[in-house]
């Protein structure tokens, strides 16, 4: 019985054939690339930074000029993910430098990977908001914000104080984020127990529970409800409206501003202590905090610089900086706490 | 001499056992390739509070089988308003009626938020949301099913004016009744392990299991419990599916339609479904035209994004398409299909992270990821969905051409292949969109190159969502592109293989 016999060997090896030819030309590489490896500082950033509207292009495209090292940027997509990545390879671990690291991942990373102290210019000017973070031996902060809820400016809206987000005519109408799995999320929690005792802060947590339209998994989500006019307003960057105004010519949006001092967002640029090019990283580090960089990362982050002066005589001058919460560094076990109790009154007093 | 022969068929048969053992093995080991990388880095941990695991349990079951039991009803009059069509039609409208499994979440959720306001969120509005997304693909199941089962039973009901009350007493849904179960399975099945749609309308009261998973990961970072429900999930879909969706093998037949089987509520009903899901998506992209310049201004990533997904979708067909050869071998062999085969609705993070930690995040090995990442995942679950059943009907017509001696190539390509074209296409077309529009697997396996998935979901979660509507309709595009020239090649490779052959 012919099972298989020659036709079938023939066919495998016909198939074999071409994928093998269609991996071998997909491999193939030139040798003298890896001589370029050695000047390579390896920077491990969110899509957002990477993008062709994001500031790394413009950012690689001057380091390279100023420098004689190349730089070349991984994508990440979740921070945890990315530090269990550089946990495990150890000392084979490729990455130089890591950007977007925010307050509540600093907590969160600081102890699973070693982290290199980063030396840095006593002449740099940070600007107030950030001064107090801006010592961090290991972590270099590099853009920030205020955040608050976005609105559009024909919606009519009374909101002074978080207060008045529980307003009845308010009800479903505030798109908010999941402190699980968006730091904007864990930035509105945070404010709240900030804001309030803890049995004020359970209180209110329980009533916007019902009032919110959303708790969307991730900013991007939540900002495409208030976007299709399905909420009316969103927890985001004080910086959203500007988006808006430079890409769009749309100046319908703004952001409130309230009582309670707004929290803010801070980003951090890291480097593991198993970098490969740790000189060459600290390099890019500090060339992001110059006034060049940071008018770069500002203008298509949009994002504040934390140094002093670099958006005057630009449009983010305009944006008028409200009374901001000091950034603070939190227990792990007080946010895990915080979002237990969170997610408890998701279970028992939501929709 | 008699010792002779006897020992030299003893070797044989060692051989071919060996042989087919280590097929059989392989084919499994490729699909469990994730979980034994992922146990390299991690231990089992069970440490989960069983309360809270029993609440996401009932959640999971809840949500997953209110929405196959309202999917499937609906999908049986949806499926005979299609066959009401003109062929042409029909194949128009099936590929329509796919379009909704295929967007991104979040596209469908804006559709559901701007059809009911106040949106009902919690268990409702989850089902509401999973019945939106997979109502299209649940009457394109019934749809095959009717096609494949009921031959031209329709056409003798009504010569023997058996009456549309009888034949659906006594020939639909006695013949259909198993197809129906595990059209509701495979529904249930990818409602059970789905993510955004809970996590965004479910509010605290509609997490579920993959929502407890992601929760695992991503506030406690507590890997080994995460991997530990990961493998919980696999077990229970794959007992699922091993014991609830094997299919009674049935006798492919010539299908031609009666009046029994035709209905214009259906068509209505595919025609409302339609404007309310399409609605919505053109009113979204008419709104997002005045960004169609975004053409010209990311025309170099646009064409970067499509030629890396072209070289990649190649790659992956050619060896999704030496896997169904091998698969196939197998099954000739054994008569049955591999057991990976219920591997299906394996966890995206699990597959996505097991990748992640095993290759360099490097940009040369992008293809390499998704090829094997996107095939593990899909391809149990798109073979089960469109071709087991077509190819166990054929099993009869095996058996002879095997008694015959025809060789197993012949029997794939000749016997095979050649009655099964329909489903092949829809598993082939089925098979082209899934990769052309994930993301979600592509960003946790680390991908550095911009796929045109990746690049849609770039736009989404920066402020540009009008977009990433624009990108959406660009894939659609290119899918009906992708699936000409897959035809065109394959007709080429079909005679340059002939000719290679003979």
């Amino acid at each position: 019985m012919a099972c298989g016999g020659n036709s079938l060997k023939h066919f495998i090896i016909f198939v074999g054939l071409i994928f093998s030819l269609l991996l071998s030309l997909y491999y193939y590489r030139d040798d003298q690339t890896k001589n370029i490896e050695d000047k390579k500082v390896h920077v491990y950033a969110s899509s957002s930074f990477v993008a062709k509207w994001g500031p790394g292009p413009i950012l690689k495209e001057i380091f390279e000029k100023q420098n004689i090292f190349k730089v070349e940027f991984i994508e990440i997509s979740d921070m945890a993910m990315t530090i269990q990545k550089i946990n495990f390879e150890n000392e084979s671990s490729l990455a130089d430098v890591i950007l977007g690291i925010d307050q509540f991942d600093m907590v969160r990373v600081a102890n699973k990977i070693k982290w290199r102290d980063i030396e840095r210019s006593t002449t740099i000017n940070f600007v107030n908001n950030v001064k107090p973070v801006a010592s961090e031996k290991a972590f270099v902060p590099y853009d920030w914000a205020p955040m608050s809820f976005i609105a559009r400016r024909d919606e009519k809206n009374n909101i002074n104080s978080l207060k008045d987000l529980l307003n009845p005519e308010l009800q479903g109408k505030i798109a908010l984020q999941d402190p699980r799995t968006s730091s904007p999320g864990l930035q509105f929690l945070v404010w709240v127990f900030e804001s309030y005792s803890p049995e004020e802060a359970l209180r209110y947590l329980k009533q916007m529970a019902r009032q919110a339209h959303s708790f969307s998994p991730s900013w991007s989500a939540s900002y495409g409800l208030f976007k299709n006019n399905q909420a009316d307003f969103v927890f985001s960057y004080v910086t959203s409206p500007i988006y808006h105004l430079l890409e769009e010519k749309d100046d319908q949006y703004l952001s409130i501003e309230t009582q309670e001092a707004l929290p803010m967002q801070v980003e951090f640029a890291g480097i593991p202590s198993t970098c490969k090019n740790c000189e060459a990283a600290e390099m890019f580090v500090n060339f992001l905090l110059s006034a060049e960089a940071q008018k770069i990362i500002m203008s298509k982050n949009y994002m504040l610089p934390v140094i002093e002066h670099v958006k005057e005589a630009t449009p983010f001058d305009a944006i008028k900086i409200y009374k901001t919460r000091p950034i603070k560094f939190y227990e792990q076990n007080k946010i895990e706490k915080w979002i237990n109790v969170w997610t408890e009154i998701r279970k028992n007093e939501g929709t | 001499m008699f010792g002779q022969k006897s020992a030299r068929m003893k070797e044989l048969n060692f051989k071919s056992v060996l042989g087919s053992g280590a097929l059989k093995l392989s084919l499994l080991f490729y699909f469990l390739i994730p979980y034994i990388i992922f146990l390299n880095y991690y231990d089992f941990s069970f440490v989960v509070d069983f309360s809270q695991l029993f609440w996401v349990l009932k959640n999971s079951i809840v949500q997953s089988a209110a929405t196959a039991a309202i999917t499937v009803s609906l999908s049986i009059p949806m499926s005979q308003g299609l066959l009401l069509l003109p062929d042409k039609i029909q194949a128009l409208l099936i590929r329509l009626l796919i379009i909704p499994v295929i967007f991104p979440a979040l596209f469908s959720v804006l559709i559901a938020f701007s059809l009911l306001n106040p949106f009902p969120m919690g268990t409702g509005g989850i089902v509401f949301l999973l019945v939106l997304v997979n109502l299209g693909f649940a009457a394109i199941l019934t749809y095959s099913a009717i096609r494949e089962k009921l031959g031209n039973l329709a056409v003798i009901s009504e010569v023997y004016s058996l009456g549309r009350v009888n034949f659906y007493r006594k020939v639909f849904f006695p013949l259909l009744r198993s197809d129906i179960i595990t059209n509701f399975f495979i529904v249930f099945i990818l409602c059970f392990s789905s993510f955004s749609i809970p996590l965004l309308v479910g509010g605290g009261k509609g997490a579920n299991l993959e929502v407890l998973i992601y929760e695992k990961i991503f506030v406690e970072q507590n890997w080994s419990s995460a991997f530990t429900l990961c493998v919980f999930q696999t077990l229970l879909i794959f007992f699922l599916s091993f014991y609830v969706l094997r299919n009674k093998k049935n006798k492919v037949e010539t299908f031609s339609s009666g009046k029994y089987l035709k209905s214009y509520t259906g068509s209505a009903l595919i025609i409302v479904y339609l404007f309310i899901y399409l609605g919505g998506y053109v009113v979204g992209v008419v709104k997002s035209l005045s960004h169609v310049d975004f053409i010209f201004q990311y025309a170099q990533e646009l064409l970067a994004a499509t030629l890396f997904t072209t070289r990649a979708l190649l790659i992956y067909l050619i060896l999704n398409f030496l896997m169904l050869f091998l698969w196939l071998i197998d099954f000739l062999k054994n008569g049955r299909f591999s057991l990976a085969i219920n591997l299906i609705s394996v966890s995206t993070v699990l597959v996505g992270f097991s990748f992640y930690l095993a290759l360099p995040v490097d940009k040369n090995y992008d293809i390499i990821k998704i090829i094997l990442a996107v095939s593990i995942l899909f391809f149990p679950a798109l073979f089960k969905l469109f071709l087991q059943k077509a190819i166990e009907g054929l099993q009869s017509q095996i058996s002879i051409a095997q008694i015959y001696g025809l060789s197993k190539v012949t029997i794939i390509f000749e016997i095979i292949f050649k009655q099964i074209s329909r489903q092949l296409w829809l598993w082939l077309s089925f098979m082209i969109v899934w990769f052309i529009s994930e993301y979600a697997i592509l960003r946790s396996l680390g991908v550095q190159t911009k796929t045109l998935g990746l690049l849609t979901e770039s736009f989404l979660s920066s402020y540009r969502l009008p977009l990433s509507y624009l990108m959406s309709l660009y894939i659609l595009v290119y899918w009906l592109v992708a699936v000409v020239m897959v035809y065109l090649i394959l007709k080429v490779v079909y005679v340059v293989y002939k000719k290679f052959i003979y």
